[in-house]
């Protein structure tokens, strides 16, 4: 009798036990799906002050600035936004810079071209008194307080080295060598023009190269959706095909990396890009591009942040930052991979 | 506590067993729908930001309808219409959020809420524009506005869509609370249900195990097997006072049982006392054919006298018998005394005509003679009688037994009445006070037996009134008597 008490004593308890855990599942599992939801709000943080960073385009390059000027507004309780990319609406760079004059940033960093529109948004930001730093291009007659920016100049010359060297190389085979430029505006820009003064200076005062090379400008222009790759590859089907192509930026870089293997043409076409995404990275290392000038785009994003901060704080701020460039070639990069 | 629903009520207990078991499904019950209505109130509020951002388009749409209708005709309307749509677009504005958050949809709100502040003093200026006449300013303003208004559609879609999304994946995780609260639900209710049914098994069985017991002992006990043990029930409920009251009968049977078994060895043991005085009797039955064989008449008349006295003796005290047999009795008891005591006893009798059938308790009138003998007319200096007279009275037979012996004080009648004397007469004889007992039991009334006496020598009258209608309780001791006479006979 007493062993049978026992055994029910032992039953009611284990069933009492198990019933707790039950209902300990349920209101942990609820509570805690419940507050999960909460917690999504409480994780937000508020910042002091909001710049708009606003790019033509969405490239791999400017998105790396962006993550750079970004992560460094984080340091100076600043929120830097890529203003209007996520909007349905496809809004071209001034559109994006009036919303941003309307939304009433702090400042904004915007990249430059010759372009009307943009010249008019960025006055009405300066007459709504927000300072905008220029990024990529500068422009003449706007209202900006700084400019962040390779030495076009500079850039130049570092294509130009690189184009020397293939070219030597080329003329032990060959009379004449044909270096072509590809630029994304139809009309060249003061940067671009700088740009290819240089390679040409640089090609010019060569004295091997001197008559047997030459540098021409072959503007790809961004006015069509799609166009630039089209336009490329239009380029390069064409019967006589430059032995180098100097790619600006880094679409037309990977645009004309596509293109040479697409139509079997490496070998034949030297390639110098720009830029140091991993599929250029890649290619480099296959031998397909040769070399490619990448510019620092941490220190492009953070001059860029810095510029509206000191700006904001002092009232002064430099008038030009200049990022440094690097280039990339096989050498470089197996020694990058060895580090 | 336990102890205490250990000694309630069968009815109690389980009315313990269904609250118990009711009130933890209750709760779960409760708990339950409290979490699943929480989780509903959340489902409701899921799209409600949709819900407000919609309102607020709407808002927008209202202000910019109304002031494109001021600037196209100047309507009283259209301005009181913009009036009431810019103070309830203000309105919805100041709920906007104005952090600048690391959450997109806060940023957006933000964003919206400037350029509606914008947008609403460009509508403001276009207006007043209008008023003033300025067609230039108002165009410019106007264009301003709408430019502005298009951006704000545009975000207001976005955050739209923003919410949308984080709202969807809210309903996501609510509707998967749900149903994890159901799954849990179900197997909570099945596991609480399970134990609940155990329970109230084991709990039911307890309840009825001594029952069960009990029945199993008292299902022996009918097959007549008494040698049994009822389990002790440690509960104070109706089953342990019934077990224990099933005991206590069981107990009780099993004395009767061995207390019949003694009378039944005691009866018997009676009846092989009486083999001896048949073994006289029969004795003297062969003495008396003995006597007359050789031709000694007075011999065997009284060995057939004696042997006679002792058969009747020997007969069943309770078998009733008739007046003649009574009196026949006395006659030979008279007789052998009279042989004995050489004549000293005088005896008459008088019984009146068609009397003699009234049945009477056996050895009734011999006991009373008996009486008048040894302590009425034995120690007189004269000639001692007995006179018995039986006569009919009514409905009754009045029998009366006198002698003229030494006679009775009153105190000693008083006595004999109330039953004061002894059972036994030192003679061994049955004694007054048992005559006396044994007609009151069989008739039901004290009046049938009555003694007289004038006082000291006066000789002493003994009166019977017996009914003559019969008495069924004599008439059932007729039927027991014949019996208990057939298994005399066997003997």
């Amino acid at each position: 009798m007493k062993k049978e008490e026992h055994k029910t004593g032992i039953f009611i308890i284990v069933a009492l036990i198990i019933l707790a855990v039950c209902l300990g599942i349920i209101i942990f599992r609820v509570q805690y799906l419940l507050l999960a939801r909460d917690q999504v709000d409480t994780s937000a943080r508020t910042y002091d002050r909001y710049y708009a960073f606003i790019t033509s385009d969405d490239s791999d390059f400017w998105e790396e600035v962006y993550e750079s000027a970004r992560d460094y507004g984080e340091n100076y309780d600043v929120y830097v936004e890529k203003f209007g990319s996520d909007l349905s609406a496809g809004y071209g760079e001034a559109e994006r810079i009036e919303i941003a004059v309307a939304s009433g940033v702090d400042g904004i960093i915007a990249e430059g071209a010759p372009k009307s529109a943009l010249k008019k948004a960025l006055k009405k930001a300066d007459a709504a008194g927000i300072p905008v730093v220029l990024v990529g291009e500068d422009m003449r007659a706007v209202p900006r307080i700084s400019f962040v920016g390779v030495g076009q100049y500079d850039l130049g010359e570092m294509y130009g080295v690189q184009a020397a060297a293939i070219s030597k190389k080329l003329l032990n085979s060959k009379d004449k060598v044909r270096i072509t430029v590809l630029s994304s505006s139809a009309k060249p820009g003061e940067g671009e023009k700088l740009i290819i003064s240089a390679i040409r200076k640089v090609i010019s005062s060569d004295e091997d190269l001197y008559g047997r090379a030459s540098v021409d400008l072959y503007p790809i222009g961004d006015d069509g959706l799609f166009s630039s790759q089209e336009t490329v590859y239009d380029f390069l089907m064409e019967k006589d095909v430059p032995d180098v192509v100097i790619a600006l930026t880094e679409e037309l870089t990977v645009s004309t990396y596509q293109a040479v293997v697409d139509l079997n043409l490496a070998g034949v076409v030297n390639i110098i890009g720009s830029h140091d995404s991993d599929a250029i990275k890649s290619a480099i290392k296959n031998e397909v591009i040769y070399s490619s000038v990448a510019t620092d785009t941490t220190q492009y994003g953070e001059y860029a942040t810095y510029a509206l901060e000191e700006y904001l704080k002092t009232g002064n701020v430099s008038e030009y930052f200049a990022v440094d460039n690097i280039v990339l070639d096989v050498p470089t990069l197996m020694s990058e991979d060895e580090s | 506590m336990i102890e205490r629903i250990e000694n309630s009520s069968i009815g109690k207990k389980l009315l313990f067993i269904y609250a118990i078991t009711s009130v933890v499904v209750l709760m779960l019950n409760i708990f339950v729908f409290v979490n699943i209505n929480r989780l509903v109130k959340e489902l409701d509020s899921v799209f409600l930001t949709n819900i407000n951002i919609g309102e607020f388009s709407s808002s927008l749409d209202k202000v910019h309808t109304q002031m494109l209708g001021y600037l196209n005709t100047k309507s009283t309307d259209d301005i009181y219409g913009y009036y009431e749509a810019y103070q309830e677009y203000e309105t919805q504005i100041s709920l906007l959020s104005d952090e600048i958050s690391s959450q997109s949809t806060k940023r957006m709100e933000r964003n919206i809420r400037s350029m509606s502040e914008n947008y609403l003093l460009l509508t403001e200026n276009a207006i007043d524009a209008k008023r003033g006449r300025n067609i230039e300013k108002y165009r410019n303003y106007y264009e301003q506005a709408n430019e502005l208004y298009g951006y704000l559609k545009t975000y207001i879609n976005n955050l739209n869509n923003e919410y949308f999304k984080n709202n969807s994946a809210d309903y996501l995780t609510l509707s998967d609370s749900l149903g994890y609260v159901e799954f849990i639900n179900m197997f909570v209710f099945v596991t609480v249900s399970t134990v609940s049914i155990i329970l109230v098994i084991i709990l039911a069985n307890r309840v009825t195990r001594p029952l069960k017991s009990l029945a199993d002992v008292a299902e022996k006990v009918a097959e007549g097997n008494y040698n049994v043990t009822v389990q002790p029930v440690k509960t104070m409920d109706e089953i342990g006072v019934l077990n224990a009251a099933f005991d206590r009968m069981l107990t009780g049977i099993k004395q009767g049982i061995l207390m019949e078994m003694k009378l039944r060895e005691a009866e018997l043991k009676t009846l092989q006392a009486q083999i001896n005085p048949h073994f006289l009797f029969n004795t003297l039955n062969a003495g008396a054919q003995l006597a007359m064989m050789e031709g000694a008449d007075r011999t065997y008349a009284y060995v057939q006298a004696v042997a006679d006295f002792y058969r009747y003796n020997v007969k069943k005290t309770d078998a009733p018998v008739t007046l003649a047999d009574e009196i026949q009795m006395v006659d030979t008891y008279i007789y052998i005394l009279n042989i004995r005591f050489s004549g000293d006893v005088g005896y008459e009798k008088h019984i009146e005509e068609g009397i003699e059938d009234v049945m009477m308790p056996t050895m009734t009138l011999q006991p009373i003679v008996e009486n008048a003998v040894n302590h009425g007319i034995r120690e007189i200096m004269g000639e001692g009688r007995i006179v018995i007279t039986a006569e009919n009275d009514g409905a009754e037979c009045v029998i009366r037994i006198s002698d003229n012996g030494r006679g009775l004080t009153k105190k000693q009648v008083d006595d004999i009445m109330h039953r004061r004397t002894r059972m036994k007469d030192e003679h061994g004889g049955i004694g007054l006070r048992n005559v006396m007992e044994r007609l009151f039991l069989m008739f039901g009334r004290e009046d049938v037996f009555e003694v007289e006496s004038d006082g000291p020598d006066m000789g002493t009258t003994v009166t019977l009134r017996l009914p003559k209608d019969g008495n069924l309780a004599l008439e059932d001791m007729e039927q027991g008597g014949d019996e208990s006479i057939v298994s005399d006979n066997d003997m």
